[in-house]
C-alpha cells in the first residue's frame, strides 16, 4: 500500500521530525527582535521576555512530545539528506537539552535582574545554544557535527563572559574561548582525518569504510582516536582536559555555569556516544583511552572538590567526577552500560541542575556562595534546604534517590561485563564514599550547625523568585521521581541504546568474520 | 484484612507523619500532642494488625514489581519473628517520644519528623522481605540517626554521631558485597538475578561450595556486628549513647541494636547453615568476651550513661550466645533476648534521663540518696535493674535461662579449631559457664550502681529534686508493666516466635543427631518397655 502521509513526509526530507529545533529557532528570533528593537527595557519587559522564551522552550517539548508520538520511531529515521538522525536516543537527548534550558532561563531571571542590566540577550543566547546542542545530538554527518557544535560552543563562549564587567566573567571567557578554539582545531583535523579515510562525511559510510581496519593498528585511526577524544574529553570536562572547568564556572554566572555542566554536557555525551557506537563501533582501543579518562577524572575530581571553600567551584570539581562515573559506561561499551549511562545522565541532569539553582537561591539571599555561610539555613529557609539536601544526597548516591539508582544500574553493567572491569567499580566506589564527605557535609552545615552571620541577616519578607522556586521544585520532584519509578525511564534508555545498535555497521563486519 | 496491605501501612505511616510534621504551626505543645498521637495511633495499629493477621495464620506479604529488568521487586512481609520486633519498634517509639515531651525542647518540628522518619526505616528493615529494600532501609536509618545525635546531642556530638555514621557504613559495604554476590550467583544459577528472600535463601542449598558460604555469610555478619555491636566493634556505641538525648538512647539501645541481631539469626544464621556451623565456635568465643570484658568495663564507669551503655553491649552477647547454640532453644533464647533487652535497656536509659533532666551531670560520684525525693524513679529503677540482673519473675530472667539452658545441651562444637591444626579445649559447655560469670558481674555493677545513686546520704544541692513528671512515670511505668508480665508469663511472648525457631533451626537438627542417636533417631527402635520403665522411674 502506497501511505500518502508518508510521501509528503519523505519528500520533504522528514523535516517534519525537526519541528522542535523550527519552533526555536523561531522564538530565538523573536526575542532577538524584541531585544534589538527596545533596548532600554523596564524589569516588566524583561520579565515578560523571559516568559517569551520560556514559552518558546515548553512549546519546543511539547513539538518534540508531539512529534514522537505521531510518528513512533520503530526505526531510526533520516532527515535533512541523512545529516540528521531521528531516533529514540536522539529524542531522549533533545528532551533533556530543552529540559536543561528551560530549567536555565528559570532559574537566572532574579539572578540576572540584580546583576545586570542587559537581561534579556542571556535567553537568545541560552535558546541558541541548546539549538546547537539538539542539532548535534541527533547529527548523522560529520558536517553537521561541527557546525552544531560551534553553534553550541561559541555561544557558550558568550555567555561564560556575559557579566563583561567583571573580571573574573571576562577571565572565564576567555579562557573557555582559548580552550574551546584549541579543542575545535583539534576536533576539526581528526574530523579531516577520517574523511580522508573514509572518503565520506556520512556516519553509516564512514562505518562501512572503517570495517576494513577492525583489527588492525593503523597509526592515522590512532591520531584520529586521540584528536577526537581530547576534544570531546574537553566537551566533557573529563580530566585531564578539565582544566578550564572551575575556573569557568566560577567566573562564569552561577545559570551559565548550571547550562554549561548539565545541557552542555549532555550534547557532548550525545555526540560520544553517537560517533563511538555508529563510526568506531569495532575499535577496542576506545576502551582503554576512555579508561584512563574515567580513572583520573573520579580521583582528581573528588579530590579537589574536597578542598573547596565556594560552593560554585565544588560543583564545578564534582562534574568532573561524575563525567568520570560516566565515562565508565563508554569504557564497557555493551548495551546495558550504555542504557545506564544515558539513565545516569537523565538523573544528572536533574540533580545538578537542581543543586545550581540552590545555590543560585541562596546567592541571590545572601550574596554569597562561600560554603561555611549555608550554616543553618534550615531554620531560615527550610524548603530550600530541603530540596538543596535532596540534590545533594542524590549526588552522593544515597538510596531512594535517583542518584542511587543511576550508580547502581551504571557500576552494576560495568561489573558484569567482565572480571577485568571489577577493579573500575572498586575505584568508582570509594570515590564515591569520598564524594560522600564534601556533598554530606554541606547538609551538614545547613541543618546542624547553628546559623552564620549571612543567613542570620536573610529577613523572613526576602522574595523568592517563582520561577525560581518552581524550577527547583521541578528539579527535586524529577529526582525523587526518577528514584522511585526508574524502571520506565530506564526501559526507554535501553530502547534508545537499541536503536543506535541498529545504526552501526557491526551487522557486516560480523557477517565477514563468520565468512572468514 | 486479606488484601489490605499491612507491612506497607506501618512502614509509610510514620513516613507520612514525618512529611506533615514541617507543615504544621510551629507551637511546641502542638508538635509534642501531634507527634505523642501519632506515635500512639501507630502502636494501636500494629496490635490491631497483629491480631487480625497472626492470630488467624494470615500471611502478611505484599509483591509490587519494581525494577523487574534488574530483579527488584518492591516485597514486604512479616511473619512471628518480624512482628515480635515490630511491635516492640512501635510500642518503643510511643515511649520514646513521650519521653520527648520533658527532655527535648529545641527545633520540635525536625526532631519528631527524624523520630518517624528513623521509624519507618527501622520497619521497613524488620519487614522486608528482598535484599535490595532491606538494604535501602539499612542506609535509610542513618540520616534521621545522624542529624538526632548530631543536634540534639551533648557536647561531643558531632563527634559521637559521625563514628557513629562512619562505623555503619564500613559494615554495609561488605553488606553491599555480599548481596551483590548473591544476586551474581542468583544469575548464575536461575538465569535471572534476583534480591528475593525466598529465592536467595535457596542458593547456599544448590551444591554453594562452604567456602562461599562462609566469604557471604561474613559479609552480612560484619555489618550486623557493628550494629549488634559485637566487640571489637563496639567503640562507637558508648560515644554515641553518651552523646544521644535520652529517648534517642532508648531507641538506639531499644531497637537499633536489635537491627543488628534480627539480621544475623534471619539472614546470616537462616540462610547459611554450613558456615554458620564452621564459624558458630568463633561466635559463640567472641559472644562470651562481650559478656565478659564488657561487663567488667561497665564495672569500672564514672559515667552513669556509659555504665548502661556497657551493660546494654555486655547484654547483647548473650545474643551471640543464643545464636551460636545451633539449636532451637538457643535461637528462641536470642530473639527472647532482644525483646527482654529492648524493654530493660530503654528503661535503664530513661532512668538515667530522668536523672540527667534533674541534676545535668552523668556522674555517679555526684549522685547519691536520690531514692529519697525521687521515690517513683527510685521504684522502677528498682524493679528495671533487677531485671537487667537476671532476677526470677522479671523479663530478664527467662531470656538468659533460654540462652543458657540452649547453649548447655548445644553439641555445636567440643573445641575450637585454631592455627595450624591445634585446638583450644573449648566446648560451648565450658563457654557457657564463663559466660555466667557474666551475669553475676552485671548483678555487681547494677547493684553497685544502684547503691551510689539511689541509697545512702544525699548531697545537699540534690535536696530539693522534684520526683518524676506524669509523663515521665508514664514511660517509666509504660516499660516495667511488660517487663514484669513478661517475667510471670514468658510464654506469652515466647509462644509467639517458639515454633518458627523450630523450623529456622531446623537445617542444624543434624548436629544433635549426630550426638545424641538415643532421643530421636533410635527412638522407634527402643522397645516400649524401656520407655515405659524410664517414665516410671523418673516418677
Amino acid at each position: 500500500m502506497f501511505d500518502l502521509s508518508s510521501l509528503t513526509v519523505m519528500s520533504q526530507q522528514n523535516l517534519f521530525y525537526l519541528l522542535p529545533e523550527g519552533i526555536l529557532t523561531l522564538g530565538l528570533l523573536v526575542v532577538l527582535c524584541l531585544t534589538i528593537f527596545n533596548p532600554k527595557k523596564t524589569s516588566e519587559e524583561n520579565y515578560a521576555l523571559m516568559q517569551v522564551s520560556l514559552i518558546t522552550v515548553l512549546l519546543a517539548l511539547s513539538a518534540l512530545a508531539w512529534t514522537f508520538l505521531r510518528v513512533p520511531v520503530i526505526t531510526p529515521q533520516k532527515a535533512a539528506y541523512s545529516s540528521i538522525t531521528i531516533d529514540m536516543f536522539g529524542y531522549l537527548m533533545r528532551m533533556l537539552i530543552l529540559l536543561g534550558a528551560g530549567v536555565t532561563i528559570a532559574i537566572s531571571h532574579r539572578f540576572l535582574e540584580k546583576n545586570t542590566r542587559i537581561v534579556s540577550d542571556f535567553y537568545v543566547l541560552i535558546m541558541g545554544a541548546s539549538l546547537g546542542g539538539m542539532l548535534l545530538a541527533s547529527s548523522n554527518d560529520l558536517i553537521m557535527v561541527f557546525v552544531a557544535l560551534e553553534t553550541l560552543s561559541i555561544t557558550s563562549y558568550i555567555l561564560a563572559g556575559y557579566f563583561r564587567r567583571t573580571i573574573k566573567s571576562a577571565e572565564a571567557s576567555l579562557k573557555y574561548l582559548i580552550y574551546g578554539g584549541m579543542g575545535t582545531a583539534v576536533f576539526l583535523f581528526g574530523l579531516s582525518l577520517v574523511y580522508g579515510l573514509a572518503g565520506s562525511t556520512n556516519f553509516q559510510d564512514i562505518g562501512i569504510a572503517l570495517v576494513h581496519y577492525h583489527g588492525v593498528v593503523h597509526p592515522t585511526l590512532i591520531v584520529i582516536m586521540l584528536m577526537i577524544v581530547a576534544a570531546l574529553g574537553f566537551k566533557l570536562s573529563a580530566a585531564p582536559f578539565h582544566m578550564w572547568a572551575p575556573d569557568v564556572y566560577e567566573g562564569a554566572p552561577t545559570p551559565v555555569s548550571a547550562f554549561l555542566s548539565v545541557v552542555s554536557k549532555t550534547a557532548a555525551f550525545a555526540i560520544t556516544i553517537r560517533m563511538l557506537l555508529i563510526l568506531f563501533s569495532g575499535f577496542a582501543e576506545w576502551a582503554v583511552i576512555w579508561g584512563i579518562l574515567a580513572v583520573l577524572s573520579m580521583i582528581i575530581g573528588n579530590f579537589v572538590a574536597l578542598k573547596q571553600h565556594n560552593a560554585k567551584r565544588l560543583l564545578a570539581y564534582s562534574t568532573v567526577a561524575h563525567a568520570g562515573y560516566m565515562l565508565l559506561g563508554l569504557v564497557v561499551g555493551t548495551s546495558v552500560s550504555v542504557s545506564s549511562l544515558l539513565f545516569y545522565l537523565v538523573t544528572y541532569l536533574f540533580m545538578n541542575l537542581g543543586a545550581f539553582a540552590a545555590v543560585i537561591a541562596f546567592s541571590t539571599l545572601t550574596q554569597t556562595d562561600e560554603i561555611t555561610a549555608f550554616s543553618g539555613l534550615v531554620q531560615k529557609r527550610p524548603w530550600l534546604t530541603f530540596g538543596f539536601s535532596i540534590c545533594l544526597l542524590s549526588l552522593t548516591g544515597i538510596p531512594i534517590t535517583a542518584g542511587f539508582f543511576a550508580k547502581f544500574f551504571l557500576f552494576q553493567s560495568v561489573a558484569l561485563a567482565g572480571p577485568v572491569y571489577i577493579w573500575l567499580v572498586i575505584i568508582a566506589l570509594l570515590n564515591s564514599t569520598i564524594s560522600m564527605a564534601y556533598y554530606l557535609n554541606i547538609i551538614r552545615l545547613m541543618v546542624v550547625k547553628e546559623p552564620s552571620a549571612e543567613v542570620e541577616a536573610i529577613s523572613d519578607s526576602a522574595p523568592t523568585s517563582s520561577a525560581l522556586s518552581t524550577a527547583l521544585s521541578f528539579c527535586v520532584f524529577a529526582t525523587l521521581l526518577l528514584g522511585i519509578f526508574a524502571s520506565p525511564f530506564y526501559q526507554f534508555t535501553t530502547l534508545s541504546v537499541q536503536q543506535l545498535a541498529q545504526q552501526r555497521p557491526m551487522v557486516i563486519s560480523q557477517a565477514i568474520f563468520q565468512k572468514k | 484484612m486479606d488484601h489490605l496491605p499491612v507491612a506497607s501501612i506501618l512502614i509509610i505511616l510514620p513516613l507520612v507523619y514525618a512529611l506533615i510534621l514541617p507543615l504544621l504551626p510551629n507551637r511546641d505543645k502542638l508538635l509534642h500532642t501531634f507527634s505523642g498521637v501519632g506515635a500512639g495511633l501507630l502502636f494501636v495499629l500494629s496490635v490491631f494488625f497483629w491480631l487480625a493477621t497472626a492470630k488467624h495464620n494470615i500471611p502478611v506479604y505484599q509483591y509490587v514489581p519494581w525494577l523487574p529488568q534488574l530483579g527488584i521487586n518492591y516485597i514486604v512481609g512479616a511473619d512471628a519473628l518480624s512482628w515480635v520486633l515490630v511491635l516492640l519498634t512501635t510500642f518503643l517509639v510511643f515511649m520514646s517520644i513521650v519521653a520527648s515531651f520533658t527532655s527535648i525542647n529545641k527545633r520540635l518540628k525536625l526532631y519528631y519528623s527524624m523520630i518517624f522518619m528513623l521509624t519507618s526505616a527501622i520497619l521497613g528493615v524488620f519487614m522486608a522481605r528482598d535484599l535490595f529494600v532491606f538494604f535501602l532501609f539499612w542506609e535509610l536509618e542513618l540520616i534521621p540517626m545522624y542529624l538526632l545525635i548530631s543536634i540534639w546531642g551533648g557536647p561531643r556530638r558531632e563527634y559521637a554521631a559521625l563514628k557513629f555514621v562512619l562505623y555503619t557504613l564500613f559494615g554495609s559495604i561488605f553488606m553491599l558485597a555480599a548481596i551483590l554476590g548473591l544476586y551474581f550467583l542468583s544469575k548464575s544459577i536461575f538465569g535471572d538475578g534476583t534480591f528475593d528472600f525466598s529465592r536467595v535463601s535457596q542458593i547456599p542449598h544448590l551444591g554453594l561450595a562452604v567456602g562461599a558460604q562462609i566469604l557471604l555469610f561474613l559479609g552480612f555478619f560484619i555489618a550486623f556486628a557493628i550494629k549488634l555491636p559485637m566487640v571489637p566493634f563496639h567503640t562507637w556505641l558508648p560515644d554515641a549513647h553518651v552523646e544521644a538525648p535520652t529517648p534517642v538512647s532508648m531507641l538506639l539501645a531499644g531497637i537499633l541494636l536489635k537491627m543488628g541481631a534480627y539480621g544475623m539469626l534471619r539472614l546470616c544464621f537462616g540462610w547459611f547453615p554450613e558456615a554458620a556451623h564452621v564459624l558458630a565456635p568463633y561466635l559463640v568465643l567472641i559472644g562470651m568476651i562481650n559478656i565478659i570484658y564488657t561487663a567488667g568495663v561497665a564495672m569500672v564507669q564514672a559515667d552513669l550513661k556509659k555504665l548502661i551503655a556497657y551493660s546494654s553491649v555486655s547484654h547483647m552477647g548473650f545474643v551471640l550466645l543464643g545464636l551460636g547454640a545451633l539449636n532451637a532453644i538457643g535461637f528462641k533464647g536470642a530473639v527472647f533476648q532482644m525483646i527482654s533487652h529492648g524493654l530493660i535497656s530503654a528503661g535503664l536509659f530513661m532512668i538515667v534521663g530522668t536523672l540527667y533532666t534533674r541534676t545535668h551531670t552523668r556522674s555517679i560520684a555526684e549522685m547519691g540518696g536520690f531514692g529519697k525525693n525521687l521515690p517513683t524513679v527510685y521504684f522502677f529503677a528498682l524493679i528495671i535493674a533487677l531485671a537487667s540482673l537476671g532476677l526470677p519473675l522479671l523479663a530478664g530472667f527467662p531470656a538468659e535461662t533460654l540462652v543458657f539452658y540452649g547453649a548447655f545441651l548445644s553439641h555445636a562444637f567440643q573445641s575450637i579449631p585454631w592455627f595450624g591444626g591445634t585446638h583450644l579445649m573449648l566446648s560451648i559447655q565450658t563457654l557457657t559457664i564463663i559466660s555466667a560469670i557474666g551475669v553475676i558481674l552485671g548483678a555487681a555493677y547494677l547493684l553497685w550502681m544502684f547503691q551510689r545513686v539511689f541509697m545512702g546520704p544525699i548531697f545537699p544541692k540534690w535536696s530539693d529534686l522534684k520526683d518524676a513528671v506524669p509523663s515521665e512515670a508514664f514511660v517509666l511505668a509504660g516499660l516495667v508493666l511488660p517487663i514484669i508480665i513478661i517475667g510471670f508469663a514468658p510464654n506469652l511472648v515466647a509462644g509467639q516466635f517458639s515454633s518458627e525457631m523450630t523450623a529456622m533451626a531446623a537445617p542444624y537438627n543434624h548436629i544433635e543427631e549426630a550426638h545424641n542417636p538415643v532421643t530421636t533417631q533410635t527412638i522407634a527402635s527402643i522397645p516400649r518397655s524401656v520407655i515405659a520403665h524410664k517414665k516410671g522411674e523418673s516418677h
